[in-house]
């Protein structure tokens, strides 16, 4: 028992793990070091519900983050991911250039919202996914404990893409994010760059809240940070950071 | 018992499924063919045929010549079988024993039925004739119904022009085959025409004819098939043995009336319909379940599958929601459960897909630190069909990319249900684009102040959309899209132009011009 720091720290991980904390190959890495660093567990834990909100109505921000993990977890694991929408807009070609090739997609359409929590209880269920992602605008506590439940139960993640601009309620959710994009640096010809976001971290079990400014390298396929601001309309950077709660 | 058969003469089987497939009228003429000696030559026709002058054996060119709206079709022996077959099949919930007539011609068809003590449960065998006719009517074939105490005699008064009822009295049969052709004993054609060259033209002048006579010149077989008609000697026919369905049912002595009962009852078919299967190696695609009640009426419930099982539990699962829909009162009598459509499966073991990422060699299914879970493709079936059975196939998809200079149409979407295995799609130009997340189905068009118009270089830089005002940041290239030419105007003639934009507030959206002279500015999608 009297080790040197480090490896009584490592023999208490481990026996945390064994208990029920996080094992190495239950996170989900963004591949972003900044953004992992400040994950309990290094990423995103598998055995959770991972809430992601959008705020405004036309902002594709976090269907393309959404798209980035959906890409990710089904490329580590090497299973679909089952993605389950009440709407009809998702473009598969948009979807791609993320990182989520269309082969590795089941869509499911719903029509009511049970039905939305049904196909995703049954796929976190289901041995045969990676991991879930649900399209819904709102979700209220009670289904999220049995999402969050469920998730658990089968040691897969489930992301909750929240995309319209609905007040945030309780949850209980592992985490929950604010994904909103931020005007970027110029492109080609003068046109939008590299998609920007802003990422906040609202809350998180085990963490602390924090924010990010992150851009996403299409040609790479991975996450970047991106501090740089780029020249703004003033007024609107206070929009972005000052947003309701 | 004495022993009664009935004989049914399938005039056209080709013909009648000529007229069902293309659901051709009555009054329609319509004849089959086939080559002879190399040329078409009319093998049978329906009744509207006849009247204007197509015979069988005629040359189709000279049919044509007297019918000008003669509709024509090959004969298809493998068709033909199989509608016997299954004609065979209904038969034989009239009549145990059912057997095919091997004793008419090439193109022609026949049953025999012994229906020796069946015609009872008709209410005599006016009633077994009319149950006949009504099969048949319900299947839209043509056939002559005979009923006499031989095959034989059967078969001759089946064939016969000239008659007052279908059925023959028993002993009757010597006397009412006396007048008929020769031709009715099913003999040889060269001994059918050696005897009307002869003069023997009735089968009451040849039966006169002394025996051995006849067996010196013809040999044994004329002498037989009179014995045979007349009842002298026996002439067995072959039945075919009865189809077993692929079905658990279960008879119940006093009525169910409680919901659960249907439950119960299915968990333990379920079992007896999957040992029924095993024996066949095959496993079930689609299953019905139907349930009679005491008062006559059905429920019928049904499911499909992804790919063939004939797991218990998976079954069960999926028949949940459907039958609870079902309700018992006033009381259930039986419940059948039958696989309507089945699929041999192996019994190996699937083994592990060695690649999913289809062609990257270096990667290995189980290379990603999460592939501990890697799934079989077994499992994928299962989630597929306890989707479906809930949400229905159409609402389960694939999405697949597609080449298309159309953006709405780059991307498609398949059922799970037909191919629960996802397949990488082939590398589209499509795909190297920049494409936006999200595409409207329709593209919402948006509104700006006369002030900043959009000119035809660009698009506006402020404008209305979805209620509020936005005003551009920034503004890419444009990128046309014209209509596929081989397409049919309008989508040929469209002519779009697409701008990735940027608001100062950050949101990246897709702008589309289009029309040529009402230009129209849309937002058709956004970008992430």
């Amino acid at each position: 028992m009297f080790c040197s720091h480090d490896s009584s720290l490592a023999t208490l991980r481990t026996r945390l793990a064994d208990l029920g904390g996080l094992r190495p190959d239950e996170i989900l890495f963004t591949g972003l070091a900044t953004l992992d660093s400040r994950l309990p567990g290094g990423g995103l834990a598998c055995g959770a519900l991972h809430e992601f909100a959008s705020e405004r109505e036309a902002d594709g921000a976090a269907t393309a983050l959404l798209a980035f993990l959906a890409g990710r977890l089904a490329e580590e694991a090497g299973s679909p991911i089952l993605w389950v929408t009440r709407r009809d807009d998702l473009f598969p070609p948009g979807i791609l250039r993320f990182g989520c090739p269309a082969h590795r997609l089941l869509l499911v359409r719903c029509r009511t919202r049970p039905e939305v929590l049904w196909a995703m209880e049954e796929g976190l269920r289901s041995p045969a996914v990676a991991g879930v992602v649900g399209d819904t605008e709102s979700l209220n506590f009670t289904w999220s404990r049995r999402l969050q439940l469920a998730a658990r139960r089968a040691r897969r993640p489930a992301l909750l893409l929240r995309d319209r601009a609905a007040p945030l309620e309780a949850s209980a959710a592992a985490t929950r994010w604010r994904v909103v994009s931020v005007p970027s640096a110029p492109g080609a010809g003068g046109g939008p760059g590299a998609p920007r976001w802003h990422l906040e971290l609202v809350r998180c079990r085990g963490g602390a809240p924090r924010n990010w400014r992150v851009g996403f390298d299409a040609s790479r396929g991975v996450l970047a940070e991106s501090p740089g601001f780029a020249k703004v309309a003033p007024g609107v950077a206070e929009t972005v950071l000052r947003g309701r709660r | 018992m004495k022993r009664r058969f009935a004989h049914v003469r399938l005039a056209g089987l080709g013909v009648d499924r000529l007229l069902r497939e293309q659901a051709l009228a009555d009054g329609i003429p319509a004849a089959t063919v086939a080559p002879v000696r190399g040329r078409p030559v009319v093998i049978a026709r329906n009744r509207a045929a006849a009247a204007a002058g197509v015979a069988v054996n005629q040359q189709l060119a000279d049919a044509r010549a007297l019918c000008a709206t003669l509709v024509v079709a090959s004969v298809d022996p493998e068709a033909d079988r199989r509608s016997l077959l299954a004609l065979v099949e209904q038969c034989q919930r009239i009549a145990p024993w059912v057997g095919i007539d091997r004793d008419t011609g090439a193109h022609g068809h026949g049953l025999f039925l012994d229906i020796t003590g069946c015609s009872h449960l008709y209410g005599g065998e006016d009633g077994m004739v009319r149950a006949l006719s009504r099969l048949l009517a319900r299947g839209a074939i043509r056939g002559r119904i005979a009923i006499a105490d031989t095959p034989g005699a059967a078969w001759a008064w089946s064939h016969s022009g000239r008659r007052q009822s279908p059925i023959l009295a028993p002993g009757e049969q010597e006397h009412a085959l006396a007048s008929l052709p020769v031709a009715a004993l099913r003999l040889p054609d060269r001994d059918a025409q050696t005897l009307e060259r002869l003069g023997i033209l009735s089968i009451g002048a040849l039966s006169a004819i002394p025996r051995h006579a006849l067996r010196m010149r013809f040999g044994p077989g004329i002498g037989q098939r009179l014995d045979q008609a007349a009842g002298r000697e026996p002439e067995p026919i072959e039945p075919l043995p009865p189809r077993s369905p692929m079905a658990a049912w279960a008879d119940f002595a006093e009525p169910m009336v409680a919901p659960e009962g249907v439950v119960a009852t299915l968990r333990g078919l379920l079992p007896r319909l999957a040992l029924r299967l095993a024996r066949e190696l095959a496993g079930a695609r689609r299953l019905e379940l139907s349930v009679r009640r005491v008062d006559g009426s059905r429920d019928v419930a049904r499911i499909g599958t992804a790919r063939a099982t004939r797991d218990v539990s998976h079954l069960a699962g999926l028949f949940a929601p459907a039958i609870e829909r079902i309700d018992p009162s006033p009381g259930i009598e039986r419940i059948w459960l039958e696989a309507i459509e089945v699929e041999l499966l192996d019994g190996q073991p699937k083994p592990r897909r060695p690649g999913r990422d289809g062609g990257a060699g270096s990667r290995q299914g189980n290379s990603g630190h999460l592939a501990w879970r890697m799934a079989e493709g077994d499992a994928l079936a299962t989630l597929i069909d306890r989707l479906v059975s809930r949400l229905g196939a159409d609402r389960v998809l694939r999405p697949a990319l597609r080449e298309s200079h159309l953006p709405e149409e780059q991307s498609e979407y398949r059922r799970a249900i037909d191919a629960p295995d996802g397949s990488p799609s082939p590398a589209c130009g499509s795909a190297q684009a920049d494409r936006p997340v999200r595409l409207f189905r329709r593209p919402e068009p948006i509104r700006f102040p006369a002030a900043s118009h959009g000119s035809a270089a660009g698009p506006p830089s402020g404008f209305f959309w979805r209620g509020a005002f936005r005003r551009l940041s920034r503004i890419g290239d444009c990128e046309r899209v014209i209509g596929p030419w081989w397409r049919s105007p309008p989508v040929a003639d469209e002519i779009r132009d697409y701008f990735r934009v940027e608001t100062e507030s950050g949101e990246r959206l897709w702008l589309v011009r289009s029309g040529d002279e009402a230009v129209r500015w849309s937002v058709h999608g956004i970008f992430g």
